[in-house]
């Protein structure tokens, strides 16, 4: 059984493109085992995260840290956690909709980016670029362990 | 004098880009102001200067949940500039790309956004609680979306396979054979939940909007057609901007888009009422069992026309994959030239039209982009204005409900790009 990936964010959107940005870090080092999806909305978790034991998803994160802070939350967030559309669902909501459906991972992992400008406009600010490699290398430990 | 102001500030997101607020006065609904945040503006400026070829792909991301509908508009434009008209077949997995997208969307707004409204459920996920059959058999219908969007699209979200003049590559016949069972299945769980939306108690509420769809003869509108009006209008794409206007409101950062001078509706209940008669047997069927007659003008039953949609949808998919017959090539040849080009196809939401001119070298000088949110949102405002001044009585968390509901109604796309929607009431 292989890990699952998930990067997740909005490629016009600033450092909101982050998640996407590390998942393609993490499939770039072409680890053995690992599924790496680099782009999704979440409403797609559900589906996605059926089959694998381990799924780490990669998002942007709006905590008051300093923008590239790199940050891992072990376990189901809130369902609130992140922010919900009219026509779409949150990564909380998709994954509590997961939980109450029976489909959740045996190891589930948030890594969170902390962004800086999520404005209109594509490219990240340099904070949040130099923690591609770390928030990388973190997912790379996590799907080993 | 009685004054009351019953702010709804809806779609108040985190970074401001969408509001509604509703003043009342001695009994009357004095004002409604809906405001949304267009990324479209933006992509606009964006694509000035890029080569053709950038632009379905650039556009694409405008929407996480109808990328296909900003690159086949985008595609149809060029292609009107450059003079040229794709081959039939294409066009067919144009339309099957579209039915992947419309099985999606369609699938999330009715079981997850809008039937939970009607079932008094804060979110899908209550929902998912105690009607857990229906959620389930709501993700098989969109995994279903998924997989037609990952073999023709070339991936789930924000397809990649589309270009101007075809695709990079065309789906085999054993690839399109081997998803066909899910979208058959698919289908029976869509016919299996429609007696469910059809026992929705629905507002009565039908209003006397002015349809825009495309119209495309014996199909059913999708990726390609004439504009048609509820008026009695029939006419080529490229008049699309003798007839709709986008102006600025003081309010608003958006665009309000009019019909010869008048608010308009492009969506479900405009295609559907418009082009009832280019529905499937099964589909009419479908919309029997739903309690819609052959026009439908009451926007809270759009939930039971986007029901038969999906069915539409998934059965034309099953069809065009029994009749592929793999193409020649897949793409044309693009021959560039300088020119304007008009396209417009039906995202799930709506009507969405592209304008771009071309200069010789094929960059793009202009690019107008006008998505299906901006061309309802007059049309959301009179409702609100409407219902509000008829539930006048109601208590704040109620009102506040249903105006959510009527705002859903439409499916519009706020904040797209960002995913934030935040609702709250205040009554002075």
């Amino acid at each position: 059984m292989t890990s699952l990936v998930v990067g997740i964010g909005a490629p016009t959107r600033g450092d909101d493109a982050v998640g996407i940005e590390v998942a393609k870090a993490v499939n770039g080092m072409g680890l053995a085992g690992v599924d790496v999806v680099e782009s999704a909305e979440p409403i797609q978790l559900v589906d996605l995260i059926g089959d694998h034991p381990c799924v780490v998803i990669v998002d942007g994160m709006l905590s008051g840290a300093m923008p590239g802070e790199v940050a891992v939350f072990d376990g189901l967030p809130a369902p609130d956690f992140g922010p919900s559309s009219t026509h779409s669902l949150g990564v909380g909501q998709a994954l509590e909709l997961a939980r109450v459906l029976g489909r959740l991972p045996r190891d589930l992992f948030l890594v969170g980016v902390e962004v800086g400008r999520t404005g209109m406009g594509a490219g990240l600010t340099a904070a949040v670029q130099a923690a591609i490699p770390h928030a990388a290398g973190e997912v790379r430990r996590l799907v080993s362990e | 004098m009685t004054r009351r102001t019953l702010a709804v500030n809806a779609l108040a997101r985190v970074e401001g880009e969408g509001g509604m607020f509703v003043q009342v006065r001695d009994g009357q609904v004095e004002a409604v102001t809906l405001d949304i945040f267009e990324p479209p503006r933006f992509f606009e400026a964006l694509l000035r200067g890029r080569d053709f070829s950038e632009a379905p792909d650039i556009t694409a991301r405008i929407c996480g949940i109808c990328p296909v509908a900003y690159q086949m508009s985008a595609c149809l434009a060029i292609e009107d500039a450059f003079g040229i008209e794709v081959p039939d077949e294409i066009r067919l997995m144009r339309r099957l790309l579209y039915c992947g997208e419309w099985i999606e969307s369609h699938a999330l707004h009715i079981f997850f956004l809008h039937a939970p409204d009607f079932l008094g459920f804060d979110s899908g996920i209550d929902m998912a609680r105690e009607h857990r059959e229906v959620v389930e058999a709501a993700l098989r219908i969109k995994a279903a979306g998924n997989d037609l969007m990952s073999v023709v699209g070339g991936r789930s979200v924000h397809p990649v396979n589309v270009k101007v003049g075809g695709f990079h590559r065309l789906p085999t016949v054993a690839e399109l054979q081997a998803i066909r069972p899910r979208l058959a299945a698919a289908l029976e769980d869509v016919l299996a939940a429609v007696p469910l939306l059809a026992g929705f108690e629905f507002p009565d509420f039908d209003q006397p909007y002015l349809y825009l769809a495309l119209g495309a003869g014996q199909d059913y509108p999708l990726e390609a057609g004439r504009l048609t009006t509820s008026t009695g209008s029939d006419m080529p794409v490229a008049e699309f901007g003798e007839h709709v206007v986008e102006e600025h409101v003081e309010h608003s950062n958006a665009l309000h888009a009019r019909y010869d001078g008048d608010p308009y509706v492009v969506g479900p209940l405009a295609r559907y009422s418009l082009h009832y008669d280019a529905l499937s047997p099964m589909a009419k069927q479908v919309a029997a069992a739903a309690g819609l007659s052959q026009k439908c003008r009451n926007p809270f039953r759009s939930i039971l026309v986007r029901a038969v949609e999906l069915a539409y949808a998934l059965e034309e998919a099953v069809r065009v994959i029994d009749d592929w017959q793999g193409a020649a090539a897949p793409a044309i040849e693009v021959p560039v030239r300088a020119g304007v080009g008009h396209g417009a196809t039906e995202a799930p939401r709506g009507l969405l039209y592209h304008r771009y001119r071309i200069a010789e070298d094929g960059s793009i000088g202009e690019a107008t982009i006008v998505p299906p949110t901006s061309q309802n949102q007059l049309a959301v405002e009179g409702d609100l204005r409407a219902f509000v001044q008829e539930r006048l009585e109601m208590p704040d968390e109620q009102l506040s409900y249903q105006c959510e509901t009527a705002i859903r109604n439409y499916d519009p796309c706020i904040s797209c790009a960002t995913h934030f929607l935040d609702l709250r009431v205040e009554r002075r």
